[in-house]
C-alpha cells in the first residue's frame, strides 16, 4: 500500500527524504555562520574563541599529521568492544530473569544500585582497579549499556503474547531452543532500542574514563588540551566526538529500523 | 466407538484475588471418542478453555482424572489452535508450521511432504514463503490450523479458533476444518461460543454452565456427517441450534 502510494507520487516521497536533511544540513550552517559572526563583530580573541575556520584549519593540519587517528580509534574501540561486552551481558540476563523470577529478585537490587550511583563517581575506582588502559574504558562504557538493554528486553519478554508462550510449552521447547527460536529474535527489536539509547551514554562514559587517566582517546586528548590552554584542541575534540557519537547513533537506528520491520510484525 | 479420552469428575478451586473459593470446574465428566469433533460450549467463564488447557496438559492444577486409551506423548500427539494465531512474525508461513517438526528436531522428507501437504489443504501453497504481517487474519489462522497439524497430532484441540474473524471468513474457515477432518480423521475438540459454529462442525455437542464450571448436557448433532452451506438452512439445523440457545439461557 505504501509503495503504491509513493510510485503513485514520487516527487512527494523524494521530498519526504531530502527536505529533514536539507533543514538540518542548513540548520547546522547557521550555527556556524554564528559562531563565526560573533568571532568577528564582538572581536572576542582567539584563546577565549577562536574563529570555525581556524578551527577547521588547525584540525585539518592535525588530521594530515595523522595525530587524531590513534585518538579516534582508541575511543570508538573502548565504545564498540564495550556495547558489545554491555548488549551480551544485557540480553543473557534478560533470558535468565525471564526464566528464573527468584534470580531477578536478587541480582537487581545491585543492579540498581549500580545504575543510580553517578558513573563518573564510579570511574575513578574502575581506573584504579583496571588501570589507565582500555580495560578500564571498556568496563564502564560496559556498565552503562548494558542497561538499558536489559530493561528493554525484560519489557519486551514480559508481552510475549500467551499463545507463544503455551504453543512452546505445547511443544516442549527446551530452554535453550526456545530462547534462540523465539526469545531472542522476538526482542531484537528492543534490544536496538536500548542499544540506541546505550551507545549515547556510552560514548559519554569513555569520554568520562578517559578524563580521570587513559593514555589515548578523544576525552583524554580534550583533557590535555585544556591543561594546556589550547581551546582550539577542545573544540576539536569535542567535534570528534559529537561526529562519533552522531553517526553511531545514526547506526544503530538504521539498524532498529531494519530489526522491527523484520522482527516486530 | 471406543473412548479415546474419558474426562473424569474433573474440579477445579482457585483462590480469587479477593480470598474467595472460585469453583471453575465441578465434577465434569466427558467422553470423546476416536474421530470425534466434540464441541464444548457455554457462557463466559464457565470454565470451557480451562477444560481444554487441562487436556493439553498446559493447566495440570486440577482434581480428577483424565484417561486416555493411550496416554499422549509429551509435545508430539496434541495440536493447538489458539484464539490468536500465535504466529512467529519473522518466520515465513512455511518455516511457522514446521515449527513443531522443528522442535521434535523431525527433519525427514516425510515431515516436509506433509507441511506441502497442509499448506496445500488450507490453500496457503501460494503464500508459504509470505511472512505473517502479508496474511488476512483468515489466512493467518489457517497458517495456524496448518501448525497444529504438522507433526500429525492424535488429537486438535481448538480454542474459539474462529471468534476474531468476521462471518464471512468464519463461515468459509468451518468449510475448510470440515475438508481436513475428512482428510485427517483427526479427532477434535472445539470450544465456541456460537451455537450455529457447534452445530455445524461437531458430532456432539457439551452444553456448559458457569460459576461453577458444569457440564448440563451432552447432546448428538442430528445430522449428517457431510455438512455443506446448505445444511445451515435445514429446519434440523435451526431446530437444534435453538434448541442449544434455550440450554444456554
Amino acid at each position: 500500500m505504501t509503495s503504491a502510494s509513493v510510485s503513485a507520487r514520487p516527487e512527494e516521497g523524494v521530498a519526504r527524504t531530502v527536505r529533514p536533511l536539507v533543514v538540518g544540513a542548513l540548520s547546522l550552517l547557521g550555527g556556524l555562520v554564528l559562531w563565526w559572526l560573533v568571532t568577528v563583530l564582538f572581536d572576542v580573541p582567539a584563546y577565549k574563541l577562536p574563529s570555525p575556520g581556524a578551527v577547521a584549519a588547525h584540525g585539518w593540519t592535525l588530521w594530515q599529521n595523522g595525530a587524531l587517528t590513534v585518538h579516534i580509534q582508541q575511543t570508538l574501540a573502548e565504545v564498540v568492544q564495550g556495547v558489545l561486552i554491555g548488549s551480551v551481558a544485557g540480553v543473557v540476563l534478560a533470558i535468565v530473569f525471564a526464566r528464573l523470577p527468584w534470580a531477578e529478585r536478587v541480582l537487581m537490587p545491585v543492579i540498581v544500585v549500580a545504575q543510580v550511583t553517578p558513573k563518573i563517581s564510579i570511574a575513578p575506582l574502575i581506573v584504579l582497579w583496571l588501570g589507565l588502559g582500555i580495560g578500564s574504558k571498556i568496563a564502564l562504557v560496559a556498565l552503562v549499556s548494558f542497561y538499558p538493554v536489559l530493561i528493554n528486553m525484560i519489557t519486551r519478554l514480559r508481552s510475549v503474547p500467551t499463545g507463544v508462550d503455551d504453543l512452546a510449552r505445547l511443544l516442549k521447547i527446551g530452554p535453550v531452543a526456545r530462547a534462540i527460536k523465539i526469545d531472542l529474535p522476538y526482542s531484537l527489536p528492543a534490544i536496538a532500542v536500548g542499544l540506541r539509547l546505550g551507545v549515547l551514554q556510552a560514548v559519554t562514559a569513555a569520554v568520562i574514563g578517559e578524563f580521570i587517566g587513559a593514555e589515548a582517546g578523544l576525552g583524554y586528548l580534550e583533557k590535555q588540551a585544556q591543561d594546556n590552554d589550547d581551546i582550539r584542541l577542545v573544540m576539536i575534540s569535542l567535534g570528534l566526538l559529537c561526529l562519533l557519537a552522531w553517526a553511531l547513533y545514526a547506526l544503530v537506528g538504521l539498524v532498529e529500523r531494519k530489526l522491527t520491520a523484520r522482527f516486530g510484525g | 466407538m471406543s473412548a479415546f479420552l474419558s474426562v473424569r469428575g474433573i474440579s477445579k478451586t482457585y483462590t480469587a484475588a479477593n480470598g474467595s473459593k472460585v469453583v471453575a470446574l465441578d465434577d465434569v465428566d466427558l467422553d470423546v471418542a476416536e474421530g470425534e469433533i466434540v464441541a464444548l460450549i457455554g457462557p463466559s467463564g464457565c470454565g470451557k478453555s480451562t477444560l481444554l488447557r487441562m487436556v493439553a496438559g498446559l493447566d495440570t492444577d486440577f482434581g480428577g482424572e483424565l484417561a486416555w486409551t493411550v496416554e499422549p506423548r509429551p509435545g508430539k500427539d496434541i495440536g493447538f489452535v489458539f484464539q490468536e494465531p500465535a504466529l512467529l512474525p519473522w518466520r515465513t508461513v512455511r518455516r511457522n508450521v514446521s515449527l513443531g517438526l522443528e522442535a521434535q528436531g523431525d527433519k525427514s522428507p516425510k515431515g516436509r511432504e506433509r507441511v506441502g501437504e497442509l499448506l496445500d489443504l488450507v490453500g496457503l501453497t501460494d503464500f508459504a514463503g509470505s511472512f505473517p504481517k502479508e496474511l488476512s487474519g483468515g489466512m493467518r489462522q489457517r497458517a495456524a490450523i496448518a501448525r497444529a497439524l504438522a507433526y500429525d497430532p492424535r488429537i486438535l484441540l481448538m480454542d474459539e479458533p474462529f471468534g476474531a474473524l468476521d462471518a464471512i471468513t468464519r463461515d468459509r474457515l468451518h468449510d475448510d476444518l470440515l475438508r481436513i477432518w475428512a482428510t485427517t480423521r483427526k479427532t477434535i475438540i472445539l470450544v465456541t461460543h456460537s451455537v450455529e459454529e457447534a452445530t455445524y462442525l461437531a458430532d456432539k455437542v457439551a452444553v456448559m454452565t458457569a460459576r461453577p464450571g458444569r457440564i448440563k448436557a451432552v447432546h448428538e448433532v442430528p445430522l449428517d456427517r457431510d455438512r455443506t452451506p446448505r445444511t445451515r438452512q435445514l429446519p434440523r439445523f435451526a431446530e437444534f441450534a435453538g434448541m442449544l440457545r434455550q440450554e444456554l439461557e
